[in-house]
């Protein structure tokens, strides 16, 4: 039981390009319905580790296990049940944002099941239908981040892999999408992992989180324990004691 | 089995489904597909065979002699002479007029005692040609005018071989006396068919059929490699192959619809083949059209198509492979440059018949390809029809393993 509730386990993950070691002894769970924040500055080795996670990359040393099965020799069997949203990913600019969706809905479900799930990212999307008949080229960056996400949601993943969700929007549809992320995964009871570099957006969001810096993880726990082992008043604070204020 | 078939074919159903949309809405790109043979095989047709008879060349004949003779029962005049090529010239579109003319750019001078010298049996006549380089039209004036003195010439020998012979009291044939060899000369096919004579006209059009070829392959090729560089450019590609589209399906859905496009320019290449016949005859009362045929057509189809899926193919693996998006793009150009030069080339050469190792160059398959549509042109089907199968043999072993080369982290590690 206790085995089949670990979405994600990375045990002494690492990951080199070439001389440079991005990733360095990198451990963790993430637990079945929990969302979990990758929290670092810029460059910190975020992206590679989700990533890694979601097949896209090989670790260099180190495991990786999704839903019971190793990345990446068993990629294949787990992109099925895991969705990913890359930083800054963008739409198909020439087609709609309700054929952006359907796109997606095609890659993970059946044709009977389409619109069905096309429906559902109509609502995670929350915009106005004439809008989601238009081309993707019309979007603000609003609302392609609003059509990526549901796209990502939408199919009801076991795991969802953010990555800087909310990276560049403004205030407004930050707050609409890190709502929906929060909404839907408690919804659908989709595990999720948030990476970002905003200490105050996790601290809203996510169940616990993983601080990393340059590539290593410095702290793992839930918002409010890190707080109070650190001494500190807010993420940010907590951040810089543990780094003594080196940004690399 | 059968469930990962199914797996696999509603994989690639997907891949279709979005490669399709996106190329269609794409107008730019296919009109450009479609209109670039369609525009400039007409007018390759028009640049060959119309433009340079139009354009101006300007002749001037310097009669210095201004006299006349007798030559057997002929008189004979220098005037005569200057205005038999002054007439024939303008008839083939050249500016010739008589005397000193500034901006002539070929002087024909006929100097003083040329008529005495051309009628007397101890004397060669000769007269000054002065050409100024520049321009193909020009070297056609002066062939014209070689060829028009050449027949003078032989004229003037008949005339004076039977004056000879007259006086000798033989009775001489011209043509035993001044060309004692005859060389009779047969055109035959490469298969050993009797030829006509256009024959080598006909050649000569397939040779630029083949060049065509380069005009439907260069913006194939940049779509081809944009169907997967744009991807990443646009950032749509690591969300795609995150997803549990299998990889094989990837490359197949693209290279399918790229193979459409390959189709789309096959036929506009073969509009554009007709227009090359068609424009010529409908602005220069030219009879090329007659030289059509239904089987160099359909070859100039399969061909475009081939060496577009051909392009497709080879730049699969490198795109695939490249380390930056920029080193992508050269390759891709790159290979655009190679067919260019093969296209080119059969212009002048047939590549497959050239010596060993030269003859190598036969395995690249946009050589198989210009040389498909020359030998088909020349009667040789079968030979045609093996260059094709090799072409697309290659395309489709290509493809196949470019389903194994695509490593995810490395495209989207590429840098911009």
């Amino acid at each position: 039981m206790y085995v089949v509730d670990i979405v994600v386990r990375v045990s002494n993950l690492r990951k080199l390009f070439g001389r440079v070691e991005a990733l360095r002894d990198i451990s963790f769970m993430v637990f079945r319905g929990e969302i979990f924040g990758v929290v670092g500055p810029n460059g910190a080795g975020k992206t590679t580790l989700l990533r890694i996670i979601a097949g896209l990359m090989k670790p260099s040393s180190g495991e990786v296990e999704v839903l019971g099965r190793r990345v990446p020799n068993d990629v294949s069997e787990i992109r099925k049940y895991i969705s990913y949203l890359p930083e800054e990913a963008n739409l198909y600019s020439k087609l709609s944002g309700v054929e952006n969706l359907r796109l997606f809905a095609m890659a993970y479900v059946g044709h009977e099941s389409i619109d069905e799930v096309v429906k559902v990212g109509f609502s995670i999307a929350g915009l106005n239908p004439r809008d989601l008949e238009r081309r993707a080229e019309t979007y603000s960056k609003g609302m392609i981040r609003r059509v990526a996400v549901a796209s990502t949601l939408m199919v009801k993943p076991q795991l969802a892999i953010l990555d800087e969700p909310t990276a560049g929007l403004d205030v407004v549809s930050a707050r609409y999408v890190r709502d929906v992320i929060k909404h839907y995964a408690r919804e659908f009871g989709t595990s999720v992992i948030f990476s970002s570099h905003n200490m105050f957006e996790v601290s809203r969001v996510c169940d616990r989180i993983a601080l990393i810096h340059s590539g290593r993880v410095i702290a793992i726990d839930s918002v409010s324990e890190i707080l109070s082992k650190v001494g500190a008043e807010d993420l940010e604070e907590a951040f810089v004691k543990l780094t003594g204020g080196r940004s690399e | 089995m059968l469930s990962l078939l199914v797996v696999e074919v509603s994989d690639l159903y997907t891949v279709l489904w979005k490669e399709t949309r996106e190329m269609l809405r794409d107008r730019k790109t296919l009109l450009i597909v479609v209109l670039a043979p369609i525009i400039t095989l007409p007018f390759m047709g028009l640049a060959v065979v119309y433009l340079p008879t139009v354009q101006e060349v300007v002749v001037s004949v310097v009669d210095e002699d201004r006299s006349e003779a007798l030559i057997g029962n002929f008189t004979i005049s220098s005037q005569f002479i200057s205005h038999f090529i002054q007439d024939y010239l303008k008839h083939f579109g050249f500016t010739a007029s008589e005397g000193e003319v500034e901006v002539a750019q070929v002087v024909l001078r006929i100097p003083a005692g040329f008529i005495a010298n051309l009628t007397s049996y101890e004397n060669q006549a000769s007269v000054v040609l002065l050409k100024k380089l520049g321009s193909p039209r020009v070297d056609q004036a002066v062939s014209y005018i070689e060829a028009l003195l050449n027949y003078l010439s032989k004229k003037v020998s008949e005339i004076k071989v039977l004056t000879l012979g007259e006086i000798a009291g033989v009775n001489l044939k011209t043509e035993a006396v001044l060309s004692p060899i005859a060389t009779k000369t047969v055109i035959l096919m490469p298969t050993g068919a009797p030829a006509e004579a256009e024959e080598g006209l006909k050649l000569h059009l397939s040779r630029m059929l083949a060049l065509s070829l380069a005009f439907v392959t260069t913006p194939a090729a940049s779509y081809i490699a944009d169907s997967l560089i744009g991807e990443k450019e646009r950032k749509t590609l690591e969300k795609l192959l995150s997803t549990p589209i299998s990889r094989s399906s990837f490359i197949f859905g693209k290279s399918l619809v790229a193979s459409f496009i390959g189709l789309v320019g096959g036929a506009s290449n073969v509009v554009g083949g007709v227009l090359l016949f068609i424009a010529p005859t409908l602005l220069y009362s030219s009879d090329l059209v007659r030289y059509l045929s239904l089987e160099v057509m359909l070859t100039l189809f399969l061909s475009s198509y081939t060496s577009i899926l051909v392009s497709l193919s080879i730049s699969l693996p490198i795109v695939l492979r490249s380390p930056s998006i920029r080193a992508a793009s050269i390759s891709s150009t790159s290979i655009i440059g190679i067919a260019s030069v093969m296209y080119i080339a059969s212009l002048f050469i047939n590549l497959d018949e050239l010596r060993m190792p030269l003859s190598l160059i036969l395995a690249i398959p946009y050589a198989s390809l210009a040389s498909a549509i020359i030998r088909v042109s020349l009667g040789e089907s079968l030979r045609a029809v093996g260059y094709l199968a090799y072409s697309l043999f290659l395309s489709v072993a290509f493809i196949l393993i470019s389903t194994k080369l695509l490593d995810p982290e490395r495209m989207i590690a590429s840098r911009s």
